[in-house]
């Protein structure tokens, strides 16, 4: 809560679930283990995230799977046998001609609830009955009558959208109410809907009302406590820092040969998510994600990294990196990789990742018409002096000058994220650079600790964070005030677990406004 | 049957569906258009015939057409750069591969809500008010599934060339799924009653579906309501899928097929599998000749890949990893630039079976579908290293219901020009958007600005 209370934040549109949210919100409330959201049209993404409520659109294609993922699930259900636990859950009553009314409601009111992720009137379940009963009686067949209703709250608005609350027509904020705000925690913390207990909080009113004093925090903290919370990494994490890239790698075999595989590939990807899970798991300062000396890796990774000592099997350990030319996530083979063109290292690619995501200074859009460097670079002069003597003109430096050295001082690790002091032709590679503020930086760890000491690095953290946990972007000025004003006070200090808390109890995230009409 | 509380405005819906029962003579036989991408550009001096007029040697990659070049037109020195111009984000391949059919640039329209590609603009010629109405307004199909490529904007510029108020309609990537939305309910074995009551079910639900959104009004703002009316226009359109008879509204006999197996694995960001490709385009090709002959739909877009798709074409040049767009950086390799030709030369073979088997098929008329229908090839950039947005390769075909000159053709807007093409063009060719306001022309509609395209249809290709 560390915004003037003047200062506006923004503003959260309705939006949809994500594919990744769809997929785990029907696992929690269904019970089913299919992931329908892969079939689903892909979801656009802004900012790094799939859940920017204003990019996030239907079609009438994701309309019609969505309905066909629908069926699916309710067939999977009700084809489940009586006595079936996850049938049991659901259809506490099985419901006959005579007995549908009935059984129907005492099905439906508790199924909604869930769905919607609110309370229900009487008069929302009654119209669902109803639907139940007309079907049953023009087919005979009670349980397509249970079938319909099923559907048709799965495909309702109120279960595919989440509601942002606020005054839609007021562009003042004003506080979510317990179940939005249960709903918006559940989604930033889980990717998924509210569990019985974050429920069971927002129905007595204790999240937001002074009777609750405290259980939002202790929410948050049993929150980050539960396996669900590994979305941070597998959503959050994996968003942010692009380690689904990771699977798209397509390396040119004539350069890495059998350097790349899939199992190199796997091991890269989980890399990142241990160390990500790790800086949370561990309470670990923010800039660790820089200047971590340890990482996790399995044999294959380990002889890929010619680390010191080389774990014994497929399974991964956590590491030093002491002694090792490594430090922090920017010496992972995962960044390192999806920066990279199949053939060769990219630097100012490597630099732009890093403007965009680390410091969230994103460079100024190159002109159009620019030439590229040729990929694979032929023989002569190095990728370093023909980035240079490309880029030395004064209308590209003036950008250049940045991406530059960031990327040169990380070109010691190639396209695969493997370590070398020669590059392809047994020419060596030089990662000495000078870095905009006249710091000279000797290579990848010194780049990282120089990466670290800046205070945007937090600034930049938090934005994300805060982009992911309320659906919106903060780009305007005042946003990014208030992403500093959040930010500053944990710069040196705070810790993984911190932010998150701090993103969760912040005025940005505990309300919403509405907007002219 | 329809809720009185559904109260957000309403949505864009296609020409009346009611007036179906019309059906009368001269609406038939329909005519169609489609659109065709073609990522990464191609080898361009294996396209490019030599020579213009109508007696051009076929080149390497124009070979397959041969057996039906008075049906095509080749068109060399288009040029889009000012529309398709990059800005990192997006890169040249979206850039081109966004604004591709619609002549909007991506750049600095990222939300442009005006944004409707030329399929979607030639509806209400296609689809007539007073005519019988194909059960789907149009079709969007793709060979690449999901794409992590989305080059810092909206995932739509990258995978969908079908846009609707700014809105990307997204493609169907497995021809399984789009066997069951084309035939679904039709099987012989499903009787009619059986049918009707499974969609009678389904409508009763979406009535739903969409009173729950209507009901939601009242707590929306002015933002939240256009989300809200995404989501009913999407809904409607399947219940009008629904209303509309599953056999079509008529013209040639046709029958369903057998459904074809479901896609491989294909959800790898960037890239498809060869073994998807090798499976599934031949099913797309038969489902789209299909789709058209039962009258299901009279405007299809097809994606032989997304932008900068790296499609996997070892299993056409001797094995191996074989990603579209890494080779299409082919640095002058002669070896690459031929492998690029094979891959290229493949694309067009695909192209020439399907406008063959629609030459086949004759109508009420005695002409032929392919004779009742536009088809438009492009890609995103010319050659995949320069990424040059001009002289990309175009093509049409078809005989545009006698509205066309599409006559075995090859036009040369820029016939002294030497390969390889420049990045930056001469600027000296026609705007590749007025073959669309041609095409527009030749359908009866406004032709005299379509996006950034302006000064008219190109007289040479109208008859």
């Amino acid at each position: 809560m560390s915004s003037a209370p003047t200062l506006d934040p923004g503003r959260s549109i309705l939006r949809r679930l994500s594919r990744r949210e769809y997929t785990n919100t029907v696992r929690d409330l269904l019970g089913t283990s299919l992931s329908p959201g892969d079939t689903f049209p892909a979801d656009a993404i802004y900012d790094q995230f799939d859940r920017v409520g204003e990019y996030l659109s239907f079609s009438p294609l994701l309309f019609e799977v969505a309905e066909e993922a629908t069926t699916t699930l309710v067939d999977e259900l009700l084809t489940r046998p009586p006595g079936d636990p996850v049938r049991a859950l659901i259809l506490t009553c099985e419901p006959t001609m005579a007995t549908l009314q009935g059984c129907a409601t005492e099905i439906l009111a508790p199924f909604m609830k869930r769905a919607y992720r609110r309370p229900v009137s009487s008069a929302e379940v009654d119209d669902r009955v109803a639907l139940a009963s007309e079907i049953a009686t023009s087919t005979g067949d009670v349980m397509r009558g249970l079938h319909a209703a099923l559907s048709s709250v799965l495909l309702s608005p109120h279960f595919l959208f989440l509601m942002q609350g606020g005054d839609p027509e007021s562009p003042a904020p004003r506080p979510l109410e317990d179940h939005e705000l249960a709903t918006r925690l559940s989604y930033f913390l889980w990717s998924t809907m509210p569990d019985d207990n974050l429920t069971a909080a927002a129905d007595n009113l204790t999240l937001t009302g002074p009777t609750g004093a405290g259980t939002l925090d202790a929410q948050i903290a049993r929150m980050m406590a539960d396996p669900r919370s590994r979305a941070l990494t597998d959503d959050f994490a994996a968003e942010w820092l692009s380690l689904d890239d990771v699977q798209d790698l397509s390396p040119d075999p004539q350069f890495f040969g059998t350097g790349f595989d899939a199992d190199l590939r796997a091991a890269i990807g989980t890399e990142s998510r241990l160390f990500f899970t790790s800086l949370i798991d561990e309470n670990r300062p923010l800039d660790q994600l820089l200047l971590a000396d340890y990482t996790f890796a399995n044999d294959r990774l380990g002889k890929h990294y010619s680390l010191p000592e080389i774990p014994p099997t497929r399974a991964f350990a956590r590491v030093s990196l002491a002694g090792t030319p490594r430090l922090g996530f920017l010496t992972q083979a995962s960044f390192l990789s999806v920066t990279s063109l199949p053939t060769r290292t990219s630097p100012p690619r490597r630099a732009s990742y890093i403007l965009d995501n680390i410091t969230c200074q994103p460079p100024p859009p190159p002109p159009p018409d620019v030439p590229v460097l040729p990929d694979p670079l032929g023989p002569g002069a190095t990728v370093r002096q023909q980035l240079e003597s490309f880029t030395s003109g004064p209308y590209c430096f003036s950008c250049h000058q940045t991406l530059n050295p960031l990327g040169l001082a990380l070109d010691a690790f190639d396209a695969i994220g493997a370590y070398r002091t020669t590059d392809g032709l047994g020419r060596p590679i030089d990662t000495t650079v000078t870095l905009p503020d006249g710091t000279v930086a000797r290579g990848a760890q010194e780049l990282a600790r120089w990466l670290a000491k800046n205070p945007q690095f937090t600034r930049c953290a938090t934005q994300h964070v805060l982009t992911y946990a309320v659906g919106r972007d903060f780009h305007s000025p005042e946003a990014q005030v208030y992403v500093n004003g959040l930010a500053d006070p944990m710069f040196g200090a705070g810790t993984w677990p911190g932010l998150l808390k701090a993103v969760a109890t912040s005025q940005a995230f505990l309300t919403n406004r509405g907007e002219a009409p | 049957m329809r809720s009185a509380a559904v109260t957000v405005a309403l949505p864009f819906l296609p020409s009346a569906l009611w007036s179906r029962r019309a059906g009368a003579a001269a609406c038939q036989p329909p005519r169609r258009f489609m659109a065709w991408f073609v990522p990464n550009g191609f080898n361009m001096p294996d396209w490019t015939p030599a020579s213009t007029g109508t007696s051009w040697a076929a080149t390497p990659i124009s070979q397959p057409l041969e057996s039906i070049r008075g049906k095509v037109l080749i068109l060399t020195g288009l040029d889009m750069q000012t529309t398709a111009a990059p800005a990192y984000p997006p890169g040249d391949n979206v850039a081109g591969t966004g604004s591709f059919l619609n002549m909007i640039p991506v750049n600095g329209h990222t939300n442009d809500p005006t944004r409707v590609s030329l399929d979607q603009a030639l509806l209400p010629a296609l689809n007539p008010v007073g005519c019988a109405q194909p059960r789907f307004p149009s079709l969007q199909i793709g060979v690449q599934g999901q794409n992590g490529l989305c080059d810092g904007v909206d995932c739509g510029f990258a995978r969908a060339i079908s846009w609707r108020d700014g809105i990307a309609l997204p493609n169907v990537t497995d021809p399984a799924l789009l066997f069951d939305k084309l035939f679904a309910g039709t099987e012989a074995a499903a009787s009619a009653a059986a049918v009707a009551s499974r969609r009678a079910q389904r409508t009763s639900v979406l009535d739903r579906v969409l009173a729950d959104a209507g009901s939601t009004a009242a707590r929306l703002s002015r933002s939240d309501k256009i989300k809200m009316d995404e989501f009913m226009t999407s809904v409607r359109a399947l219940e009008l899928e629904l209303q509309a008879s599953p056999s079509g509204g008529g013209g040639s006999s046709c029958s369903p097929p057998v459904r074809p197996p479901a896609s491989p694995p294909n959800n790898t960001p960037g890239r498809t599998p060869g073994a998807v490709i090798q499976q599934n385009v031949p099913n797309f090709l038969a489902l789209m000749k299909l789709a058209f002959q039962c009258d299901l739909t009279r405007a299809i877009t097809f994606m032989m890949g997304n932008a900068g798709s790296n499609n996997d074409y070892g299993f056409l040049v001797g094995g191996g990893v074989a990603p579209h767009h890494s080779l299409s950086q082919h640095n002058g390799g002669a070896t690459q630039l031929a492998k690029l030709t094979t891959i290229d030369t493949w694309e067009i073979l695909q192209l020439a079976t399907l406008l063959k088997s629609l030459d086949d098929i004759k109508e009420i008329d005695g002409a032929s579908i392919l004779d009742h229908t536009t088809f438009y090839l492009g890609s995103d950039v010319g050659d995949g290293l320069a990424e040059n947005h001009w002289d990309q390769p175009v093509l049409l075909a078809g005989g545009a219901s006698g509205k066309m000159r599409i006559d075995g053709r090859h036009l040369n807007y820029i016939p002294s020009m030497p390969f390889p093409r420049p990045l930056v063009g001469p600027r000296g060719g026609p705007h590749t958007g007025r073959v669309f306001l041609s095409i527009l022309a030749a359908h009866g509609l406004p032709s005299d600005q379509f996006g950034e395209a302006t000064v008219g249809p190109l007289p040479e290709l109208l008859v």
